[in-house]
């Protein structure tokens, strides 16, 4: 800004020197070029005419010195006159040729350079013809010899006196013409001559020359026509044409009536106007240079410590706040670059105090994350301390449950043992719930979608709980489509088991339904009862960990409150939508959506067989145990003594070796557990009895539900029984190896 | 009724200015600003020494006549070997084909072979015979034509016989020296008997067209008073020879070059063009800055020399008339 303003300023000044300067030396330039053109021209034309002039003159008057000789004296003859015209011929190149004629006109002598001369003789050859005597200097029309060379006869008389004779001389004007052609007016600037037609006699273009061309008809030679005697020629006339117009002077010769002209092209006329206006311009470019020089530096001096401020300011402003104004200008500028400096350094230390508090928070907050992933891993540690330690006892007592369960006991005792075995079944439950629970807040619950058909998802589910129904006097229903869908299965009949379960539990008359229809692209899964029903003030928190709907007593009999938090988490790692409709007194219905598989066909699944334990086949079945905890030890060896199954205890591979070496042979069954002590695992066991015997009658049993673990175990290839293991599924297992013995031809027993 | 063109109007020459006065003067705004652009000049001619003499004066002028300033000027020397006009003519044939700008023609027979294989590039010629006499040009101002140059031909043998009757009264028979291209010229035959009718003498015609011949002089010299020789053969390609065998047969000879006197001769006459090379370069300059060959004027000679060797006089035991002393422009 402060530049621009300086420079309009200085440019300004510049232009009003510059303007009225040029513009008077170029006026000059134009007066000198236009006053001086005249001068110059007319002073060429008057040397040339002067030149020209004096050449003529200068042979008519060596003509007339050999004429004033005294002819007529009678002491000098023709012949001498001769060798006086042939001197003449010596001493002026340009004369071609003299005649000599007397009074009566008759050729008396006749002298040339090329032909024969001729002294009082008649004509011989081919002489030219001569122009008619005359009485004084006479000037004949130019002629060109040949059509190249120009030549004009000049005729003189000798003298006043009678009988004076006439003398005729043959000029060469090709000399003329050279000096003509020589002439130089300026750089392009010509002259030439013409005749007083205005035939061009002699030119620098000799094509001019020798066509004859006029100029009669031309612009100056008009003038030149009409100007008086006082004139004396032409004085710089502007003559346009379409090539740039010129100016041209002349002069009139005397006495031959010819004009000398000479011209000049007006843009050479006026050059020096021309370099006056360049130098002018030159001079005016060069003052605007200065000017913005000079408005540079003072700009610079004065507007650039306020732009030192300005571009710190901004550097501040876009939070360079290490950033400082270095002015030193001692004045204002300096002490708002100051001010500024000052202000940067407040907002740093401002800047500076509030990251250290966000570290420090930050800090904090990791060590608080820290803490907390160390008692997540305390909590994990802590259930699988608790899978292990407390499923062994709660195992043992199912186990001795089960195998007083096959005896004959009196009907006191035999339903005393079944509330036992209740009250077994509800703490497994609760157990079960409780290790699920904390699975999936740990997280550890992933997903495993894959294709299957629902029918082999729902219908293990159907049979038992149509055998629960039954039991409990409720009727049953269910409607499965036969489809296959897309969705864990694990997971779907967990959810779908644990409605069931809580639909059976508090349905006291009626019955609980299982409906699985197709709807559009998926299937929806409906669990229905006739039981109690939720209020609708109670539906929101029905999903919510232990609580119990109409049980404020808690009675055990009805569950614990944690069936429902399980089937919501599921229903969220599914992406499923929970919808429930009840009425109080009427029933529940309790459904949820899974997708479809497209373009699978989905065949109904079979009714897994339930076969009642029976004691039948397992007679002579021989197992060994691998478990190191002496109660579920005792308890199996009971439970196996009374099923007639033979039985041996390991706690270690080098005892099973043992066994071997006694027996001579691998057993039937090896029933492992996972959790050994510390020197080796169950799974390290079951992975080397798999070398040596089918990995179809090796089982693990397990309490841990990590689920590393679980996926490790699953990896070997052998059945793994999560603890408690029920009685039934274990006679059920052992009663399939010894139907493969028998037909196998192994001997049972 | 408008008899002619206005001047600086229609005037057609006006393009032409500007190259005349590039030439006159070489500071025309505009004639030098552009890069030299290429021409080729060709001059063809006999490959002797006076031959490469002469180009190199050709050369040497047309450097200090600014041509070979203003362009980028090729000029090379294309040599005959023969005088027959079919040879010739093939050699032009050849030289017109490659294009050349200009051709240099130095002799008249040369010119003619030249001109009859091109009427479109332009030919620079010599000729020591009239051109129009020699069927050359039509006229000397012929305004279509592709020829431009000089001719040493002025009809100044008539001047020659009178000078040497005016030197030697007595002589009464005049050896005259020929060659076939002079018997061949129209003018020929009217000369000799005119010139001898006018000075009362009687020719004895010695034709001499190569060395060889020169024995003729020698055979004829009896019989002759006084010696005139013509512009021939002999005075082109062997001078120092013909001067020799002239001077040996003691009588008085008027040689028409003034060399011949320089070599011992006896007189000469002649129509001198001072510098014919610089008028050669001149004309070139003109041709390659565009100007049409019709429009550049054939040059003849202006200046006439007189020269006398007192010693060949004295040798013959001729007494110079001072009349014909006081007439001469140089005197050895």
């Amino acid at each position: 800004m402060i530049f621009r303003r300086y420079f309009g300023w200085f440019a300004l000044v510049t232009a009003a020197l510059w303007v009225p300067a040029t513009a008077v030396e170029v006026w000059m330039a134009y007066r000198d070029g236009v006053s001086s053109i005249g001068a110059v021209q007319s002073a060429e034309a008057k040397a040339a005419r002067r030149l020209i002039e004096d050449h003529l003159h200068g042979i008519e008057r060596q003509v007339r010195d050999v004429s004033s000789l005294p002819w007529r004296s009678g002491a000098l003859t023709e012949e001498d006159r001769r060798r006086e015209f042939q001197r003449l011929l010596k001493v002026v190149p340009a004369i071609h040729e003299i005649h000599r004629w007397d009074a009566e006109g008759r050729e008396t002598l006749y002298v040339s350079r090329v032909w024969k001369d001729r002294v009082n003789e008649p004509a011989a050859g081919s002489p030219p013809p001569m122009l008619p005597v005359g009485t004084a200097s006479t000037y004949g029309d130019v002629s060109f010899r040949d059509g190249l060379e120009p030549f004009v006869s000049i005729v003189l008389g000798e003298s006043d006196a009678p009988g004076a004779g006439t003398v005729g001389v043959l000029v060469d004007l090709k000399f003329v013409a050279d000096y003509i052609a020589s002439l130089r007016v300026g750089k392009q600037g010509v002259a030439y001559l013409t005749d007083r037609a205005g035939t061009i006699i002699a030119h620098p273009d000799t094509d001019l020359m020798l066509r004859r061309q006029s100029i009669a008809e031309a612009p100056q030679f008009q003038a030149l026509s009409g100007a008086t005697e006082q004139d004396d020629g032409l004085r710089a006339l502007y003559v346009a044409s379409t090539k740039g117009g010129r100016y041209v002077s002349a002069r009139n010769l005397e006495p031959t009536g010819w004009h000398v002209f000479v011209e000049q092209p007006s843009a050479e006329v006026f050059e020096p106007v021309r370099e006056a206006l360049m130098r002018g311009v030159a001079i005016f470019v060069l003052g605007l240079l200065v000017a913005f020089g000079a408005s540079l530096w003072i700009a610079r001096r004065l507007a650039g410590p306020i732009l030192d401020v300005k571009r710190g300011a901004e550097r501040i402003a876009h939070g360079d706040l290490a950033a400082r104004i270095d002015v030193k200008t001692g004045d204002e500028v300096q002490a708002l670059a100051e001010e500024f400096n000052r202000m940067a350094a407040q907002l740093q230390d401002y800047t500076f105090g509030l990251e250290r508090k966000v570290l420090e928070k930050t800090v904090e907050l990791q060590n608080a994350l820290k803490l907390a992933h160390e008692a997540m891993k305390a909590r994990a540690l802590f259930v699988a301390a608790a899978s292990h330690d407390l499923r062994q006892p709660l195992y043992a007592i199912s186990i001795l449950a089960d195998t007083m369960a096959l005896e004959n006991l009196p009907p006191g005792s035999a339903a005393a043992l079944t509330k036992q075995r209740e009250a077994i079944g509800i703490l497994q439950t609760l157990f079960d719930n409780l290790l699920d629970l904390s699975r999936f807040d740990a997280g550890e619950v992933r997903l495993n979608v894959r294709v299957n058909s629902l029918h082999e998802v729902l219908m293990p589910l159907v049979s038992e709980y149509e055998f629960l129904c039954s039991a409990k006097g409720l009727a049953w229903g269910s409607e499965i489509a036969e489809v296959a869908v897309r969705s864990d299965p694990e997971l779907v009949r967990r959810l779908v088991g644990n409605l069931l379960s809580n639909a059976v539990r508090y349905t006291r008359q009626g019955g609980v339904g299982l409906r699985a229809r197709v709807e559009g692209a998926e299937v929806e899964i409906v669990v229905s009862d006739s039981g109690v029903g939720i209020a609708p003030e109670d539906q929101a928190r029905v999903f919510d960990e232990f609580v119990q709907v109409g049980n404020p007593e808690r009675n055990r009999d009805e569950g614990v409150g944690l069936g429902l938090s399980i089937v919501r988490r599921i229903a969220e790692l599914l992406g499923a939508r929970l919808t429930l409709e009840s009425t109080v007194g009427k029933g529940t219905q309790i459904g949820f959506r899974i997708p479809l598989a497209e373009g699978v066909a989905a065949g109904p699944a079979a009714a897994p067989e339930r076969e009642p334990p029976s004691r039948a086949r397992l007679w002579g079945l021989r197992v060994w145990i691998v478990e190191d905890d002496r109660v579920v030890r005792g308890a199996l060896a009971l439970q196996l003594a009374t099923l007639g199954v033979r039985h041996a205890f390991a706690t270690r591979r080098h005892e099973l070796e043992a066994l071997h070496h006694r027996d001579g042979a691998w057993p039937d069954a090896v029933v492992v557990d996972d959790m050994l002590g510390p020197h080796e695992s169950g799974l390290d066991i079951a992975l080397w009895l798999r070398a040596c015997m089918e990995p179809e009658r090796i089982v693990v049993v397990t309490g841990n539900s990590d689920p590393h673990r679980l996926r490790a175990l699953d990896g070997t290839g052998v059945r793994v029984l999560r603890k408690p293991v029920a009685a039934g599924d274990l006679v059920l297992w052992f009663r399939t190896l010894g139907a493969r013995s028998s037909q196998a031809g192994v001997p049972a027993g | 009724m408008k008899a002619r063109p206005q001047f600086g109007h229609s005037f057609r020459s006006a393009l032409l200015l500007p190259a005349v006065l590039c030439l006159l003067g070489g500071g025309v705004t505009g004639c030098d600003a552009d890069a030299p652009v290429a021409k080729r000049v060709v001059y063809v001619n006999f490959g002797h020494d006076r031959a490469k003499a002469a180009f190199a004066k050709l050369r040497k002028a047309l450097e200090e006549e600014g041509v070979t300033r203003r362009y980028s000027l090729s000029v090379e020397h294309v040599t005959l070997d023969s005088f027959d006009p079919q040879e010739v003519r093939t050699l032009f044939s050849h030289q017109v084909a490659s294009h050349p700008d200009v051709l240099v023609a130095p002799s008249s027979f040369m010119a003619i072979e030249a001109r009859a294989v091109t009427r479109e590039v332009p030919i620079i010629f010599a000729s020591r015979p009239d051109p129009v006499d020699a069927g050359l040009m039509r006229s000397l101002d012929e305004r279509d034509t592709n020829l431009a140059g000089l001719t040493l031909y002025l009809p100044v043998d008539w001047k020659r016989l009178e000078l040497l009757r005016e030197s030697v009264p007595a002589a009464r028979r005049v050896g005259i020296v020929v060659d076939h291209y002079w018997l061949g010229e129209s003018v020929a035959q009217r000369y000799l008997a005119e010139s001898a009718a006018a000075f009362g003498i009687r020719w004895v015609v010695v034709e001499v067209n190569e060395q060889r011949d020169l024995g003729k002089i020698t055979a004829a010299a009896p019989g002759v008073d006084a010696w005139l020789v013509t512009k021939t053969i002999a005075a082109g390609e062997f001078p120092e020879r013909l001067v020799k065998v002239l001077e040996a047969t003691r009588k008085p000879a008027l040689y028409p070059e003034t060399r011949f006197a320089e070599m011992g001769g006896y007189m000469s006459y002649d129509a001198v063009i001072d510098d014919p090379f610089r008028v050669f370069a001149r004309q070139i300059g003109l041709v390659l800055a565009g100007v049409p060959p019709a429009r550049i004027p054939v040059v003849r000679p202006k200046r006439f020399e007189l020269v006398v060797n007192t010693a060949a006089a004295r040798g013959f035991g001729v007494k110079l008339d001072r009349h014909l002393i006081a007439r001469a422009d140089r005197v050895l």
